[in-house]
């Protein structure tokens, strides 16, 4: 049942590995959204080193969101004018994220930065998906109806330069807009190893104003080409991809994700949303423990835990 | 919902809206078949579950895809009032196609008769007459009538 990953420098039970491929799969299969920002710590978690994990698991975002990427195109889903822009901002922000990580990794810092990337990302979307659930589930049981969001207020955003228009998506805006946030998730992907869904999608419907129609499509898009780039690029300058353990995640994810997408057909959001909210509080938590205690333990040699 | 007062049942049929060229010409024939028999017309709107579940993501695709969902229906609407001669019973609901029609059917005992468009491609005849000709056909418990998408409204006309 071991498995060697060559990279990684470690043996792991690959069942262990197809099974949090598959089960990670099945919950962005049901949430739409990313694996990677569980599938990375929980590799860490194992025992995987985190500029590896990071690296491998961007090898596997391209690979699983390839598939998607190509359903929406097909459903014409894909905004390919806006998401061009958004590429390009990936692809500028993704090469300085591996730049930034190769520094970071000779600075020996590389492990922390990724552990506190992860606290804080993963703290803040988890405790915004908690109230976001327990509002509804509140709401659901008072009235049943849902709040109306209020789509194309115009700020300062709308006074910026350059601006393009994007007939698909009904907008006319800056160009800048896009390239910033594709380069943040582009900066996310390299340092995370993430696709940076969670954070893309909605930053176009708020911040970009684009129909939701398009959305996901659009965005796996990106994500395809940025995490492709982020793979070429960690295992060039940093050697920091595993393809054993990518392929093994895919292998499971794909199966997963096809179950939880069939899964999610069925099964209504707000409980679902809370138990996910939950289990990503859970993984911050428990990433925010092993950075103070860890040094703990390194000191006590052989003998037993500090308390 | 028009009222059953003594034993008197309209017929309702049913059409489901999707953006296929077959479903238009299964709802002229339900419209012509609907005026024929003084009948009535009914649309439901499956809208695909939201894809994504967070930060209000889930709440907004949903708006929007209602909103577009009531927007063709309108539309149709006015289509179905001139061809059958009554305004249509308009449902939409969010999920799977078929499991949401048979759903529907359960809960409205009032429609009596499915009517569907069949893609007239080499593909088949498209994915809900597939399944409810299919491994669905024991939940269904009204005819459904299928009209070949390749029909001209003439010939419709003639048949009706």
């Amino acid at each position: 049942m071991q498995i060697y990953l060559p990279v990684a420098e470690l043996s792991a039970n690959w069942l262990l590995l197809l099974g949090l491929g598959g089960g990670v799969g099945l919950l962005s299969g049901l949430f739409g959204v990313g694996g990677g920002f569980l599938m990375t710590p929980l590799l860490i978690f194992i025992g995987v080193p985190p500029a590896i994990a990071v690296g491998s698991e961007a090898a596997q975002i391209v690979g699983a969101s390839v598939s998607g990427a190509l359903a929406h195109w097909r459903r014409n889903n894909v905004d390919f004018r806006m998401g061009f822009v958004l590429l390009a901002g990936g692809l500028f922000g993704s090469t300085i994220g591996v730049q930034v990580f190769a520094l970071l990794r000779k600075a020996g810092q590389v492990e922390l930065i990724i552990a506190l990337a992860y606290v804080v990302i993963l703290g803040a979307i988890g405790s915004l998906m908690l109230v976001e659930s327990v509002r509804a589930m509140r709401r659901q049981r008072l009235t049943g109806s849902t709040r109306r969001g209020k789509l194309h207020q115009h700020t300062w955003l709308h006074g910026l330069p350059l601006k393009m228009r994007f007939p698909k998506s009904k907008l006319y805006i800056s160009a800048l807009l896009p390239f910033a946030v594709g380069a943040f998730v582009g900066l996310l992907a390299a340092l995370m190893g993430v696709g940076g869904g969670f954070i893309m999608v909605p930053a176009m419907i708020y911040l970009l104003g684009m129909p939701t129609s398009v959305v996901v499509g659009t965005s796996l898009f990106q994500i395809v080409f940025v995490t492709a780039n982020v793979t070429f690029l960690q295992a060039w300058q940093n050697q920091t991809v595993d393809m054993v353990l990518a392929v093994l995640l895919l292998v499971g994810g794909v199966v997963g994700a096809q179950f939880g997408a069939r899964l999610g057909q069925k099964l209504r959001g707000e409980q679902l949303r809370g138990l996910m909210a939950l289990l990503v509080l859970g993984v911050a938590i428990k990433l925010a423990v092993d950075l103070v205690v860890t040094p703990q333990d390194a000191f006590s040699l052989g003998g037993g835990r500090a308390h | 919902m028009s009222s059953e007062a003594g034993g008197h049942h309209q017929r309702v049929f049913l059409v489901v809206v999707d953006s296929s060229p077959e479903m238009k010409v299964a709802l002229r024939f339900a419209c012509r078949r609907a005026r024929a028999t003084g009948g009535r017309l009914a649309m439901l709107y499956v809208t695909e579950p939201a894809a994504a579940e967070w930060l209000g993501v889930g709440e907004i695709m949903r708006e929007e895809r209602r909103a577009e969902a009531e927007t063709r229906l309108q539309e149709l609407a006015v289509d179905v009032r001139e061809m059958s001669g009554d305004v249509p019973v308009l449902y939409v609901r969010e999920g799977d196609p078929a499991d949401e029609l048979l759903r529907l059917l359960a809960e409205e005992p009032t429609i009596s008769v499915l009517v569907l468009g069949a893609d007239p491609g080499p593909k088949g005849p498209g994915p809900l007459i597939a399944a409810l000709s299919g491994r669905l056909i024991g939940k269904l418990h009204v005819p459904m009538t299928i009209v070949p998408g390749s029909m001209t409204s003439a010939e419709i006309d003639a048949v009706t």
